[in-house]
């Protein structure tokens, strides 16, 4: 993936997230929007190793490490995998050749998180 | 193992450098060697710290303490092998993490346990770009080089590294280490010669089999 298309999701996925929740904005300032940025930055990184790995194993994992980390810091798991999918979104329309690889593994992650969540 | 995580995390997490030397000299005391002091005890102690961050139990500034009571914990640590050991005259060996990764204790009891057993060692710390990295390399002349790296991602480094550390004139080992190394395999980054290593047993392993001895135009 290109740093231009890198940035161009994470663009896409961050105004999405805010556009829709303005109240985090009130809440954790641009300092919140700068974090949003890095973590959809590090979600691209991850995704992008596991492809490569041919391991989407690791993406689930780094899901799970990184569900827990939010949660325990007043999170809910709806706000990762909300993330995740606009994330879905965004390779559908700017990565459209790879999309079908990284929207598989977006969709195993969002789905074990989703069990974790129900049990 | 779960007893000494708890027990040395919160003594790191004082800052406590003396009770913390003191719960692990105990167990060099008793006997206990390098590899069961690194594995059980002070890596125990650093995962027990991790998962007090990851639950929000602990802040960024006493990770942070912890590290570096930890640093000090092995430092002295080696000091006190040191002690029991002949100068050392023979293959060398250079640790250090890959570009922006920051976690360093682990390579750090690696180069001590390759010391321990009469490498010559240089330990360079955490984040070391490959130019540099490079650059050393050239004028040390190392025998093997182990890179270590402890973010999934962070694993996109090693292709780079591994091709230019291989390629050097003294053609030196590259040895590729880290805690993934036991969930996940990374061959695809490396060659046929790059060696991965999934954790400290197999350190030490490798470094039984492949003593130092003196210097020699014989490679392996």
């Amino acid at each position: 993936m290109t740093i231009t298309r890198r940035n161009e999701i994470i663009d896409e996925v961050t105004q999405g997230i805010y556009q829709d929740f303005p109240v985090l904005l009130e809440k954790f300032g641009e300092r919140g929007v700068e974090k949003c940025r890095e973590d959809n930055g590090h979600h691209l990184k991850h995704l992008e190793t596991a492809l490569f790995l041919g391991n989407p194993q690791s993406f689930i994992d780094y899901a799970h490490w990184l569900d827990g980390i939010l949660t325990s810091r007043g999170m809910a798991t709806e706000h990762l995998v909300d993330n995740f999918c606009r994330l879905q979104n965004a390779f559908t329309k700017h990565e459209r050749a790879n999309a079908p690889k990284y929207n598989e593994i977006l969709e195993s992650a969002i789905h074990s998180l989703k069990k974790g969540n129900d049990s | 193992m779960h007893e000494h995580g708890a027990a040395l995390a919160q003594l790191l997490l004082e800052g406590n450098q003396d009770e913390a030397w003191e719960y692990i000299n105990e167990y060099r005391k008793k006997g206990k060697d390098s590899l069961y002091i690194y594995e059980h005890i002070i890596t125990a102690g650093m995962g027990h710290i991790g998962s007090l961050w990851e639950t929000n139990k602990i802040s960024v500034a006493d990770e942070h303490l912890a590290t570096s009571t930890c640093d000090f914990l092995l430092a002295r640590y080696q000091m006190e092998k040191k002690k029991e050991q002949n100068p050392s005259n023979s293959k060398k060996a250079m640790f250090l993490c890959v570009e922006s990764e920051q976690h360093y204790l682990g390579i750090k009891m690696a180069s001590q346990l390759f010391s321990e057993a009469g490498w010559t060692t240089r330990f360079h710390g955490p984040n070391l770009p490959l130019e540099y990295a490079k650059k050393t390399a050239v004028d040390w002349q190392p025998d093997v080089i182990c890179l270590s790296f402890s973010i999934l991602y962070h694993a996109e480094h090693l292709n780079p590294y591994i091709a230019e550390l291989e390629k050097l004139p003294n053609r030196p080992i590259v040895m590729i280490g880290g805690r993934l190394l036991s969930h996940y395999e990374f061959s695809r980054y490396g060659s046929k010669k790059t060696i991965f290593m999934k954790n400290l047993e197999d350190v030490r392993d490798w470094i039984k089999r492949h003593p130092p001895g003196v210097k020699s135009s014989v490679s392996y």
